[in-house]
C-alpha cells in the first residue's frame, strides 16, 4: 500500500509543480482580453447616443431608484458602492467617465500595461452594467462575468503591448546580464511571485471554462 | 527575473516564500471550488440540494455573479406581448387613446440595423419586471416591487411625453398577450388577452420636469 500511497503523492506533487509553474491558456486569455475589450469599445461607441438615457442622471431608472433598490437589497456597503457609484455622477461627470470607460477599453484590449488596466476594467464594466440593471441582456451578463474573471488571468502575457515591450527589455539585457544587487528576501519573494500569479491565472481560466459551459450547459436544458 | 514566463524560473527555496505559494494554491482551490458550486446549483434546475443551501448560494452569487441563461428561450418564441399604454393629461383630464409602445419601438428599430438597448431591452425588461414582481391583482410580492414599478411607470412616460402632447397626470398601462398561432392550438388560444393594469398617478417631482421631455419630434 505504501507504494501506492507513494504514487499519489507523486502526483500530487507533480501536478502541484505544473499548476504554479505552467499558465494554461494564456493565449486564449489575450483573444479572450482582446474580444471583449474591442466588443466594450464598439458597444460604448454605439451607445453613445442615447448614453443618457441608458445610465445617465435622466435615465428611467434613476439616480433614486438605484439607491432605493440597492437598499432593499441588502448588500454589504463596498458592493453598494461600486453598483451605485455611475448614479451619483452629474451630466458632465458621467461625460468624462464614459470616456474614461471607452480609453480604458481601448488600454485593454491593446495590452497597455494589462495587470491593473484589468482591474480597472473589470471594475467599469460592472459599475456601468449595473446602472441599469433592466437595459442588460444576456450579452451584457457574459461580459460583466468576464471581465470578472479577466482580472485574475495574466491575459497581457501574449499580443500585447506588454508582451511587446518585454520581449525588447529582455533582447537589451540579453548581452549585459548583470542583474542589480538586491536583498535577499526580495530575490525570494521575485521568485514566489510569478507561481502566486500562475496559480491565481489557472483557477480564473478553470472558472471561465466552467461559466462557458453552464451558460450552453442551462440554455440548451431551458430549449 | 524573467516575467515572460517561458522559461522554468528558479524555484522559491526559503520556507516562508514556498509557504506563500503553498497558501495561495489552497486559497484558489478553495474558493473556486465553492464558486463552482455556486455558479452550478444557481443555474441547476430545481434539486434537493439547490434548494436546501438557496440562500447561501445566493448570498454568495448575487448581485455581482448574477446570471439567468434561461432567458435565450423559449417564451418569447411563442407568445408576443404589446404592452401599450394611454394618458390623463393634467390641464383638462382629457384623455388620450392607446399608443401602442411595443409596435413604436419596433417601427423606430425596422430602420436601424444594430439599435440599442433603450429600444430593444428597455421596454421588454421593464414589463416582464413589473409583472415578476406583482401578482395577477397587481398586488407587490417582491420587495422590489415599488422601484420596478416606479420604473416602468418612468419608461412608459420617457415614451408617452411626446406624443401626449400635454402634462401627463396619470398613466394606465395595458398588456396584450398573443400566442402565436401553431398545431395544437384552437383560434380562442391565440385571440389576444388584454391585461389592463390600475391607473397610476405620476409623481409630482415627475411632472415638474416634462418641461424639457415634451419638446419631442
Amino acid at each position: 500500500m505504501t507504494g501506492r500511497a507513494a504514487t499519489a503523492l507523486w502526483w500530487i506533487g507533480d501536478r502541484y509543480e505544473t499548476v504554479t509553474t505552467r499558465c494554461f491558456a494564456a493565449r486564449g486569455m489575450a483573444v479572450l482580453r482582446i474580444g471583449y475589450g474591442t466588443l466594450w469599445v464598439l458597444f460604448l461607441l454605439h451607445e453613445s447616443g442615447e448614453r443618457d438615457a441608458a445610465w445617465g442622471p435622466d435615465s428611467p431608472w434613476s439616480p433614486a431608484l438605484e439607491h432605493q433598490y440597492a437598499a432593499q437589497a441588502g448588500w454589504p456597503g463596498f458592493l453598494r458602492v461600486w453598483l451605485t457609484s455611475v448614479a451619483d455622477l452629474t451630466h458632465t461627470e458621467f461625460n468624462v467617465f464614459y470616456l474614461f470607460a471607452l480609453a480604458v477599453g481601448v488600454a485593454f484590449a491593446l495590452g497597455w500595461h494589462t495587470r491593473i488596466v484589468s482591474v480597472l476594467f473589470a471594475i467599469i464594466v460592472v459599475a456601468l452594467e449595473n446602472r441599469s440593471p433592466l437595459l442588460t441582456d444576456g450579452g451584457d451578463n457574459v461580459l460583466t462575468l468576464l471581465s470578472m474573471y479577466l482580472a485574475f488571468t495574466a491575459c497581457g502575457r501574449f499580443w500585447s503591448i506588454d508582451a511587446r515591450r518585454r520581449a525588447r527589455a529582455q533582447a537589451r539585457s540579453g548581452d549585459s546580464a548583470a542583474e542589480p544587487e538586491r536583498a535577499a528576501w526580495r530575490v525570494e519573494l521575485s521568485r514566489a511571485r510569478p507561481r502566486m500569479v500562475a496559480v491565481v491565472h489557472n483557477g480564473a481560466v478553470l472558472l471561465i471554462a466552467a461559466q462557458i459551459c453552464i451558460v450552453y450547459g442551462t440554455a440548451g436544458l431551458a430549449q | 527575473m524573467s516575467a515572460s514566463g517561458s522559461g522554468p524560473a528558479a524555484p522559491p527555496t526559503r520556507w516562508w516564500s514556498r509557504a506563500l505559494v503553498a497558501g495561495t494554491t489552497v486559497a484558489v482551490g478553495a474558493v473556486v471550488a465553492v464558486h463552482l458550486a455556486a455558479t452550478f446549483f444557481y443555474n441547476a434546475p430545481a434539486n434537493p440540494v439547490s434548494q436546501r443551501y438557496a440562500k447561501q448560494v445566493d448570498t454568495w452569487i448575487e448581485p455581482l455573479f448574477q446570471q439567468n441563461w434561461r432567458l435565450f428561450a423559449p417564451n418569447p418564441i411563442s407568445e408576443n406581448i404589446a404592452v401599450q399604454a394611454r394618458a390623463s393629461l393634467t390641464a383638462n383630464g382629457r384623455l388620450t387613446g392607446w399608443y401602442d409602445l411595443s409596435s413604436l419601438d419596433q417601427r423606430a428599430e425596422a430602420g436601424n440595423p444594430a439599435p440599442g438597448h433603450v429600444l430593444q431591452n428597455g421596454l421588454r425588461n421593464a414589463w416582464f419586471g413589473w409583472a415578476g414582481s406583482h401578482d395577477a391583482n397587481g398586488n407587490p410580492t417582491t420587495s422590489d416591487a415599488a422601484a420596478l414599478q416606479a420604473y416602468l411607470l418612468n419608461v412608459v412616460l420617457d415614451r408617452l411625453r411626446p406624443l401626449a402632447g400635454g402634462t401627463i397626470g396619470s398613466v394606465q398601462i395595458r398588456a396584450v398577450t398573443t400566442l402565436l398561432p401553431g398545431p395544437g392550438r384552437t383560434a380562442a388560444q391565440t385571440a389576444p388577452q388584454v391585461r389592463t393594469l390600475d391607473w397610476w398617478t405620476v409623481p409630482a417631482s415627475d411632472t415638474n420636469n416634462t418641461a424639457s421631455n415634451t419638446a419631442g419630434p
